[in-house]
Order: structure tokens, then sequence, then C-alpha cells
């Protein structure tokens, strides 16, 4: 009898890892697939093609087809954060359905997205990994049957909390990815389709992670009235209480990677007191990067002169529809050569890619690994890991290179927006505007599909 | 009716060189009475003579002959190679009138621009066709100094002609139009004055300042400027508000840099103009968002904030930072700030608040410059920073205040985008 936390894929016995073996694949004795071939980072490099590349693949594409061709339904805040809901069995089973049928299109249409790649890009290792991790994904959602009942729905949400899990590691496989193909491909096309996946992999999150916590909160109290609270996903965040806590964090790990180093001060002025309703994570993970890169900054300019750098000026103000943040701070500026390529996953001239390679392919395979040891931890558990806690914890020697894209798709999926000027020679001012989550009739964008 | 006939000489006006551009224009003034009887010519003349000419200059070019006393030679030069360049740029202007409706070019005054076009290519070809000596540059530059005066306040009228003229363009249109229209005439105006200066320089009997090649500044203190301005401003601000606006300089205060007063001048003075207003208005809760403030109980201060000003020398140039706390831009307005005719002044209020808008020409140098109020300050700031390769950014956060980065690249690497 196969047990739950196996339910999609099979263990490797010798090493614990989750091969991303193809569903059909699966058989009950030999489990020697990872062993037998090669590590988990390589297993494409060996001689048995995935599953995906063959001509089945090609005849079976038309229920992927269907699927895409299908628009995604928008999802209003009311919906994601519940707000007055009050819950019973039908919304819960509703919302089951919601998400099931929700979820592989949306997975539909960027699996589509990936089809249209040129076949050398896909051909990559963390792409193709992606690939299969997702074509799986979307057959076993789109398999599960019609929910009836609260039964049903526990099973669907153990099939949930897997999927959250092993799709974890997904985006350091798919920076890897762009950063290794950026001279397969024209770097414009790359960009738009990583922030296409990013957006539309926060969109999934947001809602599997919203449907397993409605179920969590109604299977403990069914008389649970959410009006009062904002949900499990969207919390009231302390504008000035993120910015200190993350600061505390960007400074004590920086503290302990680097020796004897000054780190500016920040220095506070407008609306510090400003309360607002958004997603945590995201707001930790955006404000980490941005402190860490005024760290790095400070740290090139000011360790040779040993003199105490400049305090780091935070302004909060509070508008009708946002909460902006301004961090201006005089850590010398970006070059102006980099300028152009601040907001791109692939990241300017060739010469500037190897170089970055160098630095960050090592990087991203210690969270890729991270990931994937905590994935193998975490099975059994009931709750998924964050990718953004892992990379809001890295290291500061960890300079991936991808802080500043990310963070704008995760500002941009709310509404918001970021945005850097910088004065060569002098210092930076990073202007953040986060929407304030609290109106609920608003929707999420149509294009975070 | 007579037939509006096509005269057949204008075929024989198809020549290349640059002789036929005098006959081109003489004959198609647009008359102030209503006639059919010119001729037509086609773009195509006009469009080979630009072709064949020179029309783009950097800001080496200004400086290149060193400090005045400039030698007889390289004045007679100077005056050939800027001429071809203000011919083109002209004929440019000229081309892009006629291409505007008919219907528009029968508005007075844009036909009165359009003549002041014409009017000034053939002064300007006329009076430069031999420049040999020292005398037939005096000459030329008696005729720059006309065209520059002819133009002085063209933009006024040029706006008036536009703003009534909105049923018949559209605004992407206007606007690019005006784009165009003003970097070339920065272009023009400032080859111009510099010439006219160099000569005058250049004079036997001048004793030049040795800070000055021409209109170029070499030891400009963008600070000096800023307190001059701010001192400006307050008596006027005072005058309207009953307060007076403050300005401190955190870093920066030495910095200084070869480049044109006037239009850093310019730049500035619209710019503190924009935070000291808004500055103000935000204290007297008079913006909207020091009324979503106070309605969400948010403290106000004692007294209004001084607009921060930070110069930082970079390697291409200077970036001012002009940072104040006027309560931010909304959102809505954001996109149409750089556009024309978009003035956030109520039209009643227009003429008393024209004291603000209007620096006097003791300040200024230019004559005076009445553009303001007609929404032109922001979209001629950009084009006077961006001619050599400059910008200037805004960035703001409504509730509390505006960040303008202003970016101007001096001499070392810039070429105008001509």
């Amino acid at each position: 009898m196969r047990s739950r936390s196996t339910f999609l894929y099979d263990q490797c016995r010798t090493c614990r890892s989750l091969p991303l073996l193809p569903y059909r694949a699966r058989r009950p004795r030999s489990l020697e697939y990872c062993h037998g071939r090669a590590s988990v980072g390589e297993r494409f490099n060996s001689d048995m093609p995935p599953s995906t590349v063959s001509s089945r693949h090609f005849y079976q594409n038309e229920t992927l087809l269907e699927y895409a061709a299908r628009s995604a339904r928008p999802v209003s805040l009311r919906q994601l954060a519940f707000f007055g809901l009050k819950l019973t069995n039908e919304k819960i089973i509703q919302s089951a359905n919601f998400v099931r049928q929700e979820l592989p299109t949306r997975m539909a249409h960027r699996i589509h997205d990936m089809q249209s790649l040129p076949y050398s890009v896909v051909r990559n290792n963390h792409i193709s990994s992606v690939y299969e991790l997702y074509y799986h994904s979307f057959n076993t959602i789109r398999r599960f049957p019609v929910i009836k009942t609260l039964e049903d729905n526990d099973l669907f949400c153990d099939v949930l909390r897997e999927l959250l899990t092993h799709h974890t590691a997904v985006i350091p496989h798919l920076v890897m990815g762009v950063i290794e193909c950026s001279d397969l491909i024209d770097s414009k096309r790359m960009d738009s389709f990583m922030e296409s996946m990013l957006r539309s992999r926060i969109s999934r999150r947001v809602l599997t992670e919203q449907h397993i916590a409605l179920t969590d909160a109604f299977l403990k109290d069914p008389n649970f009235k959410p009006s009062d609270q904002v949900g499990q996903v969207f919390f009231q965040c302390s504008a000035a209480d993120v910015v200190r806590q993350c600061d505390a964090l960007a400074r004590s790990l920086t503290q302990s990677s680097y020796e004897d180093i000054l780190i500016p001060e920040l220095v506070f002025e407008g609306d510090v007191s400003t309360k607002f309703a958004y997603v945590a994570s995201h707001l930790r993970y955006i404000v980490g990067e941005i402190l860490r890169n005024t760290f790095e900054a400070s740290l090139e300019r000011y360790q040779a002169m040993r003199i105490l750098p400049a305090p780091v000026l935070v302004t909060i103000s509070d508008a009708p529809q946002h909460v902006i943040f301004r961090f201006s701070d005089q850590a010398g500026g970006i070059p102006p050569e980099i300028i152009p390529y601040l907001w791109s996953f692939v990241k300017g001239p060739r010469s500037m890619i190897r170089h970055h390679n160098f630095e960050q392919v090592p990087a991203l395979e210690a969270i890729v690994e991270e990931l994937e040891a905590s994935v193998g931890h975490a099975t059994g558990q009931k709750k998924p890991i964050s990718s953004l806690a892992s990379l809001t914890t890295r290291s500061p020697t960890l300079r991936l290179g991808m802080g500043l894209p990310m963070s704008k798709i995760y500002a941009e999926f709310w509404g918001g927006k970021i945005a850097v000027k910088s004065i060569d020679g002098f210092g930076c001012d990073v202007f953040l505007h986060i929407s304030k989550l609290g109106n609920e009739s608003r929707f999420v964008q149509e294009n975070n599909i | 009716m007579r037939l509006w006939k096509r005269t057949p000489t204008c075929v024989d006006y198809a020549v290349r060189s640059p002789g036929s551009i005098r006959r081109l224009f003489t004959c198609s003034m647009v008359p102030s009475k209503f006639s059919l009887e010119e001729p037509v010519f086609t773009n195509f003349d006009v469009n080979e003579v630009i072709g064949s000419c020179r029309s783009s200059f950097n800001f080496q070019d200004l400086i290149q002959f060193g400090r005045p006393p400039i030698p007889n030679e390289a004045l007679i030069q100077n005056a050939r190679t800027i001429r071809e360049i203000i011919l083109t740029s002209l004929s440019r202007r000229t081309l892009a009138l006629r291409n505007l409706p008919y219907i528009m070019m029968l508005n007075p005054n844009i036909s009165q621009i359009y003549n002041k076009y014409l009017h000034s290519v053939n002064m300007v070809y006329d009076s430069g066709a031999k420049l040999e000596t020292k005398e037939d540059n005096e000459m030329f530059v008696q005729a720059l100094q006309i065209v520059v005066e002819t133009h002085t306040n063209a933009i006024p009228t040029l706006a008036k002609g536009f703003a009534e003229s909105q049923t018949y363009i559209s605004g992407d249109t206007t606007n690019r139009f005006l784009d165009a229209h003003l970097h070339d005439r920065i272009g023009t105006r400032l080859l111009s004055k510099h010439h006219i200066a160099l000569t005058k320089q250049s004079a036997p009997s001048a004793t030049p300042d040795p800070r000055f090649i021409g209109l170029v500044d070499t030891q400009l203190s963008p600070a000096a400027l800023c307190h001059e301005i701010t001192w400006f401003l307050s008596d006027v601000c005072d005058l309207q508000y009953g307060m007076r606006p403050c300005m401190t300089i955190d870093v920066g205060e030495d910095v200084t840099v070869a480049y044109i007063p006037e239009h850093l001048e310019y730049i500035l003075t619209e710019l503190l103009k924009n935070s000291f207003r808004a500055t103000i208005e935000h204290f007297l809760r008079m913006t909207p968002a020091s009324q979503y403030r106070s309605k969400h109980g948010a403290p106000t201060g004692t007294v209004p904030h001084p607009v921060v000003v930070t110069i930082v020398r970079t390697a291409t140039g200077v970036v001012i930072r002009l940072r104040d706390r006027g309560g931010g831009i909304e959102e809505e307005n954001l996109k149409r700030i750089w556009g024309y005719s978009e003035s956030t002044f109520e039209e009643e209020e227009r003429d008393g608040f024209k004291t603000l808008n209007t620096p006097p020409p003791s300040v200024t140098g230019t004559g005076g410059s009445s553009m303001g109020g007609l929404g032109f300050g922001l979209p001629l700031s950009r084009a006077y920073a961006e001619y050599f390769g400059g910008s200037i950014d805004l960035e703001t956060c409504f509730g509390w205040g505006t960040d303008v980065y202003v970016n101007i690249k001096t001499p070392q690497a810039n070429n105008s985008k001509t």
C-alpha cells in the first residue's frame, strides 16, 4: 500500500532524493533510477532521454492545447482573502473545484510557452527538468476527479501540498537555465518568458496556499468567520517593523559572513506607524533584497576607507492605494554600464555573463541543493516549504544577480512598482510602491495567468 | 474663381545646390491675405537640401577654439559651419510646419510663426552668402541678432496657436511636433547667441571675462545658481502666499562645471518653482495630498520643509537632485506632466499666478521668457537637459514629496542628438 507521501513520485532508495521520473515509468520494484543513471542534477546527461522527448508526447499534446485554449478566470482578492465569508462545506468544495480547474489551465499556458521556446533552450538540464515537473503536475491535477465531499478535498489538499513542495526549487532551476541559455535566444524574449513564468507561479501558489489555509481553518473550527482577520496568506504588516526585521536579518547575515564590517544605520522618517495588509513573505523578500544591495555597495565603498558609512534614509509614506517606501543611501551608486541590465534576468553582453556564471552557478546550485535537501525532509510534513524564505535567508556571499528583477515581479504582481534612481559616485534611491491589499473588490491583474 | 495652378518654374527649382533654398522659400510666404496663386514646392526639394548639409554639433564644437579673443579666421570658419547647421534646422522646422494640417496653418498665430521662419531663412542665407572677411562676419552676426530677436517670444504664440487648434490635431502629434520644434529651436538659438558672444568677446576693444567662452561659463556653480533662484523666487512666493520657501544644499556646494548658464538656470528655475509651490501649498493644506493626510490624522509641520538639493559631480557631468516635501504628484497627473499645455494652474488663476511663473529678464537674461502657466515648463526643461545627452527624471511619493534628478552632460563625452 503506497503511502500518501509518495503519491506522485518514488523515492530512490539509495539517495532518498526524488528523481523527477515520469508518472508512467513508475515501477513498484526497481527503484534504482537515480543511482542507476546519475545523480539528481545530472540525470539528463545520461543516454536515457526523458519521457517527454518522444513522439507520443507530441500527439498527446492535444489535451494540453485544449487547456491552453481556455482563458484563466480572474481571481478577486475577495476569493483569495476570503473576506467576510462564512465558511461552509459547499464553499470549501466549490473552492477546491475552482482550484482543480484553474491550476491546469494556468499551467497549460506556461507549458505551451515552454513548448514554443527553441529546442536547444528546453534541452538545457534545468529548463527541461522544470518542463518535466510542470507537465507531470499538470497531468496529476487534471486527472483528479471532481471533488464532491470533504474527504475528496482532504486528498486533494495532500496532493496540493506535495506539489507545492516539489515545485520549491523551480526558481533557481529556471534562473540557472536562463543564464546558461543566454546565447541561444534573444534576451528580451527570455526576460519576458521568465516574467510570465514567475508571475504565473506566484498566482498559482497563492491560490493553492489560500485553499489549503481555508480547508485547515475550516476543519479546525467550522464556525470560523475570518471577517476581522485577513486570512492566512495576507497579514497585517507594520511598515517600519517589516523594514526593521529585514534590516536585522540582513545585518546579522552580513556580519556573520564578513568580519569587522561597518554597516550603515537606518534612519526612519515619515508615516512610520503605517499598517497595511500584504503577503508577508513577498514583502520581506523585496525589502531584504533592497537592503542587501545597499549593504553590498556600502561594503565595497567604505570598507577600504574605514569610515562609518552615511546612514540609509528610509521614508515611508501612506498614500490612498499604496504604501511608498523610499530607501536613500550614499553607497556610491550603480555604475552606468550596468544600468541597462538592471532589471534583466539575462545579464548583458556575453563577457558579463561568463563572469557572472562563474560566480552565480555555484551559488544557485547551493540554493537548489538546500531546497532539495529540505524537500527530502519535508515530505510528510503539512506545511509547504517556501523557496522565497530560503532565498531571503541565504548568505550575502551568494550574489545571484536576480534580486531586482524578482522584486519587480513580486511588487508588480499586486499592482505596485519598484524603481531605482542612481547618482553615479554618490548613492542610490530605491522607490517601492506596495499596494494596500485591503480593498476586497479589486481583481488580481489579468495578465498574471 | 481662379484655378490654382502649378507654375512651370517650380520644376526648375528642384536643384541640388543650396542656392535653391532662397528661391524655394521666397515664393511660398503664406500671405496675410488669402491667395491661391502661390506655386507648390515639393518637400523633396527641401529634403535634398537638408540632406546635403551638416546638421549636428557637439558641446566640444562650442569650445573648440579655446578662450576668446579668437582669431578672425577661426570666427569666420565657425560662422560658415553654423550657418549650414542653422539653415538646416530652420528648413527642417519650416518643413514640419508645412506638414501640419492645412487648416492649422490658417490660424494667424501659426502662420505668423511660419512667416518668421521663412524670414529667418532668407536672412541667414543672404547675409552669410559670402563669409570671408571680418566685415562679412559682422553682417552675419547682425542678421543672427535679428533672427534671435524675432523668435524670442515665438513660443507663447505657437502655444496659443496649438491650443486653438486642438480639434484638428491629436495630443500625441502635438507632443511630437513640439518636442522636435523645441529641440531645434534650442540648437539654433544656442549657436546664434554663442557666435554673437564669441564675436563680441573677440572684438579688439573687448575685455573678456576669462570664465566665459561665448555663452559657456567654464566655472558655473549650480549651487550659486540655486541660491540666486531661491532668493528671487522667495520674493514671488512672499507676494503670492505670504511665506518664503527655503532651500538647502546638503552636498556639493562647491561643485563647478562648464555649461551654459541660461539652460541650467531655466531648468532649475522651473523645478524649484514647482517644488516651492508644492511645499507651500502642501503646508497650507491646499493640495489633494495634504487633504488626504489631514483626513487620516497625519501631522503636519510648523513650517514648510526646505527643499534639499544634492549636487554630485559624475564622470560625464553633474547630477542635481531636488528633494521636496510637497505632497507628491497624483498618479493620473504623472503621465501628463511631460506633455504640453498641461498646467496645473486653473484657467482663471492664470494671470494671478503669472508673477510666479515669469522670471524677470534680469535673472534669466533671456529677455523675459513668458512661458509660465502655459504648461511648457517641464517639457522645455527636459529638452534643455536632453540636448547634450542629459536627462530629467522624476519619482514621486504621494503624500510625502517628489524627487527630481537632473542629469547634465558636460564636455568630455556628449553629442547633441540632432
